[in-house]
């Protein structure tokens, strides 16, 4: 029956990406914010959201082109080497990204949550639920991410409300420095921290019902972005500029303030950070799903079990490699940022040229 | 076995050689007629028949008909059964006829006639329609199902009346051929499920189902979940109910709980009174039957974490006096909640065991002598026996009893991961336990159906979800039925 | 498949070292008095010290105050907890109270603003308050006066009276807000005699 058509909707998509994308966001992107004038940094993260849009869209157009599904796509217009290195680069491009999600999420637990506990269980314990929740299918993946998307969003909306309240009038003078290299700089590496958007032409084909898929998927790419973009300004709003700046993570710091009326409990930033990890791994359930699609496209075989505890071995052998946090962000943003990403777009633009030709050429010769 | 012969003595020969040792089997030799010159051979299960009933029942009357009829009319009567008896069936195969009569019916074979008889008695003895004692509700029917698949297909005839309701029977068992029954909506249903379960039902061998919950057991997809995939119930309205939304109940001889399937998670928390009160009480108490839910699974893990690894969560002067009660407590905190919730279940299994009056004091005393002695001897603090009674309540407002057990079960992983990882553990738990659910499904349908995928139905099952909406307003059935059966309420035009 | 997951979470469980503290087992500072004295920092810590039911009768709550010494608020935290047979647990922290000379050493001050700040177990909600180091004798005799924890008391003189209220506290947020702005703040001086809430 339906449960397992290999089908997906359009909502389902809109969940995948705000579930996955709202945890690394809300840690990930404040850190962007260095030396750079609040005022710009906004300007870089509208801009960043733009052309995130902008590049999404692009890539839901190819995977409408695909039948069944985007690898074969690629080799009917570029050839079976082409899939094989896209492959590889989507393979390294993705499992950078879980490594850095992994130290994000042992080092965030670590400094808020369980002080002197070990890292390497904490990163053993992510991995771990990576590999059970990406042994399922897409669909399962799907309805994974249906019901977390209310578990986050819900509470996450709840929260920065009551934040907002702390608020004064007086720390909201935003200042901008003029326009610069910076904020190109800036918005190319919020571009990046999108990584997994790359996904998009996979999610397309199986798409039930491809009407309203391309509306989910910005409303997907603008709550995840725009909930990080609210939450920004209200942390602006309530530690004033200087105040943003001096913080390592202001979202997790803005929660501390946070007094919900009744008194029930006394710190809610626990609370938020629980749904920030849930977040975590729900991304990291559909990074390793990801992952071992890639690994089977690669291996050229169909599913295998064996595949994910394989992948989810290579994420924690780089994990425990990167050694250090900062060490996994740099790698995230040098590796990824600076040269998967950017190739991997370069390539999604190569193919999206060729397969509109292709496509003319098919057009005309039926003619 | 073969065919049944004319000549009555081959067949009595072969039914003695059947019959070695089988006291509880008679077989009556009997004279018919009015001459008293046609042999027959009455065979019963003696407890099926009996005697002080026997002129009352159709057996009886025939019996008492054969014996004014003149012998040379009683075959030609019989090929016509001109002498009109209701509940009769026909048999060629005497195997056949055997397994009708152990089914609780009486086999007639009469000499020069080449078919056994088989006449409906009034079956083995079981307990009568009763009231319903696990699934209490406050409005709607209290009956309850019986033992008798028969008797249980006729209680859900009473509530369907209508000839698209099939009842497919078939026994399951080597040994003890337990007459199995599938019942559902003919236009309702998807027929590949029905296919489905009757491969099922084929595909294995067993020595005897002395219950539906064998069937559950040896037909269940996922087999290492906890959590039931089959809805069991005890209550033909619930039963009736689940047929009108497009589902399938099977019906088991010798249990009175049916299996409804396909069944989502969410099926779990309804019960039958919901669709006979107001809409608004019905969302409160689907409310709280979810919170019940979470709570029975995270209450002693959260407690575990909260005052474990992160105090700053509550209140000072609550961190104060939980502080003050764990004074002099031994063990650990995990260990004394892990005692005390093994030592509730021990009371809750030894209150079930116990007969009647005995039962409901075993748990009157441990809960509150017991308790109160622990606490007394500070072998465990006061807020812990807190807990572990609030989840406790919690786990038996869950409407289904199955599913409770699974919450109970799930539980004891929450606490082992909250205790080492604090709320990181107890997120881990959860999102586990999530992506459990979110795999399992009940013959194609998504277990976590109507919160996931309901844009197929277009969004109607979030109707009947936690939140419940006016009768009038529940205008489709929930995705088991037929996709060209959905609608099943309209307005009449006035 | 499932061999290999539960090979690992044995690992990820014995990895932990299961480091956690039981309830009991900790001491619960709730204000903190950091003065500057001859050249070092001076804290003093108020615990409340609940003793707990004995034979049914509940016995009172009393409060210690932990003078530790040191250079910087991370030597001082050590430095106490190596003293100390219970686990130091900072988050209830309700209040601080900085003495003027140290308001006065502003890179010292800056320091130890930045340890409040930069450490997630502090609240940023945290009252704040001033005095004078010379009044240490008589603030410590006060704090530890009163019937409930010196935390709980400075939190409820604004909490429970109706005429100051919420908004008009001055917390650890506001401190540091108005010094990134280089603005002049005030804060309620706690002196010998009494409260002084609206600065």
């Amino acid at each position: 029956m339906f449960s397992e058509n290999h089908k997906i909707t359009a909502r389902q998509v809109q969940c995948i990406l705000v579930s996955s994308w709202i945890g690394k966001m809300c840690l990930l992107l404040p850190e962007f914010d260095d030396g750079t004038s609040v005022g710009n940094f906004l300007l870089c993260l509208f801009l960043g959201l733009a052309v995130t849009i902008v590049y999404a869209l692009l890539l839901y157009h190819l995977g409408l082109r695909a039948r069944y599904h985007f690898f074969d796509l690629i080799q009917e217009v570029m050839g079976t080497w082409m899939r094989r290195v896209i492959g590889v680069l989507y393979f390294l491009s993705l499992s950078i990204e879980l490594i850095y999600m992994v130290r994000l999420f042992a080092k965030i637990v670590n400094e808020y949550l369980l002080f002197d506990h070990s890292l390497e269980a904490l990163i053993v314990l992510i991995v771990l639920a990576g590999i059970y929740a990406s042994g399922a299918g897409l669909e399962e993946q799907g309805r994974m991410s249906e019901v977390l998307y209310l578990l986050i969003v819900i509470p996450l909306a709840f929260m920065s409300i009551f934040a907002a309240t702390e608020m004064t009038g007086e720390t909201m003078s935003v200042s901008h420095d003029p326009f610069s290299l910076s904020i190109v700089k800036g918005s190319f590496l919020i571009f990046t921290s999108f990584g997994s958007i790359s996904l998009i032409p996979f999610l397309v084909p199986p798409l039930k019902r491809k009407t309203g898929g391309r509306r989910r998927m910005t409303a997907g790419i603008l709550i995840a972005g725009g909930g990080v973009v609210l939450l920004y300004l209200i942390g602006i709003g309530v530690f004033g500029e200087e105040g943003i700046a001096a913080l390592p993570w202001p979202i997790l710091t803005l929660m501390t303030n946070v007094t919900i009326p009744g008194g029930f409990l006394q710190r809610w930033d626990v609370v938020f950070l629980a749904v920030l990890l849930m977040s975590l791994f729900a991304g990291m359930g559909i990074g390793m799903f990801a992952v071992r699609t890639m690994a089977e496209n690669l291996m050229e075989c169909g599913p295998k079990r064996w595949v994910c505890g394989a992948c989810g071995a290579i994420v924690l052998a780089g994990a425990f490699l990167c050694g250090t946090y900062e060490a996994a962000m740099r790698l995230s943003i040098v590796v990824n940022g600076c040269f998967l990403t950017p190739l991997l777009a370069v390539f999604m633009v190569v193919l999206a040229v060729l397969s509109s030709k292709k496509k003319v050429r098919v057009e005309q010769c039926e003619k | 076995m073969g065919d049944i012969a004319r000549e009555l003595k081959k067949n009595e020969k072969r039914v003695e050689a059947m019959c070695l040792d089988c006291a509880d089997i008679i077989r009556k030799k009997m004279k018919i007629g009015r001459q008293k010159k046609v042999d027959c051979l009455l065979i019963y299960v003696e407890s099926a028949v009996s005697n002080l009933i026997m002129e009352d029942s159709a057996l009886g009357k025939l019996i008492a008909q054969l014996e004014e009829t003149e012998d040379e009319k009683i075959l030609p009567m019989m090929r016509e059964n001109g002498f009109g008896i209701a509940d009769t069936a026909e048999f060629l195969n005497l195997a056949e006829g055997m397994s009708s009569m152990l089914a609780g019916n009486a086999l007639l074979l009469i000499d020069g006639y080449e078919r056994a008889v088989k006449i409906g008695t009034k079956g083995y003895p079981g307990l009568g329609v009763s009231k319903a004692e696990a699934e209490k509700v406050m409005r709607g029917s209290n009956e309850a199902f019986t033992e008798s698949e028969k008797t249980n297909s006729a209680l859900i005839r009473k509530r369907i009346r209508d000839t698209r309701l099939k009842v497919k029977e078939k026994p399951v068992g080597q040994h003890s051929h337990t007459m199995t029954a599938l019942v559902y909506l003919e236009d309702l249903v998807y027929p590949e499920m029905v296919q489905k379960m009757e491969h099922e039902l084929e595909s294995f061998e067993i020595d005897g189902v002395m219950d539906s919950g064998v069937i559950e057991q040896v037909t269940k997809e996922t087999w290492y979940s906890p959590f039931p995939q089959y809805q069991m119930t005890e209550r033909p309205d619930n039963a009736a109910l689940a047929i009108l939304e497009g589902r399938i109940v099977v019906l088991s001889d010798n249990s009175p709980q049916a299996l409804i399937f396909p069944t989502t998670y969410h099926s779990f928390f309804q019960t039958p009174d919901d669709y006979f009160r107001h809409f608004f009480l019905v969302t409160f108490l689907r409310l709280l039957r979810y919170a019940a839910a979470f709570l029975a699974i995270s209450l002693p893990g959260l407690y575990i974490a909260v005052t474990n690894f992160h105090t700053q969560i509550l209140p000072t002067n609550l961190i104060l006096s939980l502080s003050m009660a764990r004074e002099g407590v031994p063990f650990p905190g995990v260990v004394e909640v892990i005692l005390l919730e093994l030592s509730f279940e021990l009371l809750r299994e030894a209150g079930v065991r116990m007969p009647g009056q005995i039962g409901n004091t075993i748990g009157i005393v441990g809960g509150l002598i017991i308790g109160q002695a622990a606490v007394t001897a500070n072998l465990v603090s006061p807020m812990v026996v807190i807990v572990v009674a609030m989840t406790a309540l919690s786990s038996f407002s869950i409407p289904n009893e199955e599913m409770a057990e699974a919450c109970r079960l799930i539980k004891y992983g929450v606490i082992l991961s909250s205790s080492f990882f604090g709320i990181a553990g107890f997120v881990f738990a959860w999102f586990l336990l999530l992506s459990h659910l979110a795999r399992l499904k009940s013959f194609g349908i998504p277990y976590l159906m109507p919160f996931v995928s309901d844009e197929i139905n277009f969004m109607a099952g979030w109707k009947d979800s936690i939140v419940k909406f006016p009768t009038w307003m529940m205008k489709r059935r929930p995705i088991f039925a037929r996709r060209q059966e959905r609608i099943r309420f309209r307005w009449k035009e006035k | 498949m499932r061999k290999i997951v539960m090979l690992f979470l044995a690992a990820a469980l014995f990895l932990t070292g299961c480091t956690k503290v039981e309830l009991e087992n900790r001491d619960f500072p709730t204000a903190a008095i950091v003065l500057w004295n001859e050249g070092e920092l001076e804290v003093f810590y108020a615990i409340p010290d609940l003793k707990g039911e004995e034979g049914g009768e509940q016995k009172e709550e009393s409060q210690e105050a932990i003078l530790t010494t040191g250079d910087t608020m991370e030597e001082i935290e050590k430095s106490f907890q190596y003293q100390s047979d219970k686990y130091l647990d900072m988050s209830h922290l309700k209040a601080v109270v900085f003495g003027e000379e140290l308001m006065g050493q502003k890179e010292i001050f800056y320091e130890v603003l930045r340890y409040f700040e930069q450490n997630p177990v502090f609240a940023r909600n945290m009252l704040v308050f001033s005095c004078k180091e010379s009044e240490k004798k008589e603030i410590l005799d006060m704090a530890l006066e009163e019937d409930t924890s010196f935390g709980f008391y400075l939190e409820n003189l604004y909490k429970n009276n109706p005429d100051i209220g919420k908004e008009k506290e001055i917390t650890l947020g506001d401190l540091l807000g108005s010094i990134r702005k280089e603005e002049e703040i005030k804060l309620p001086k706690i002196g010998k005699d009494k409260i002084e809430l609206t600065p």
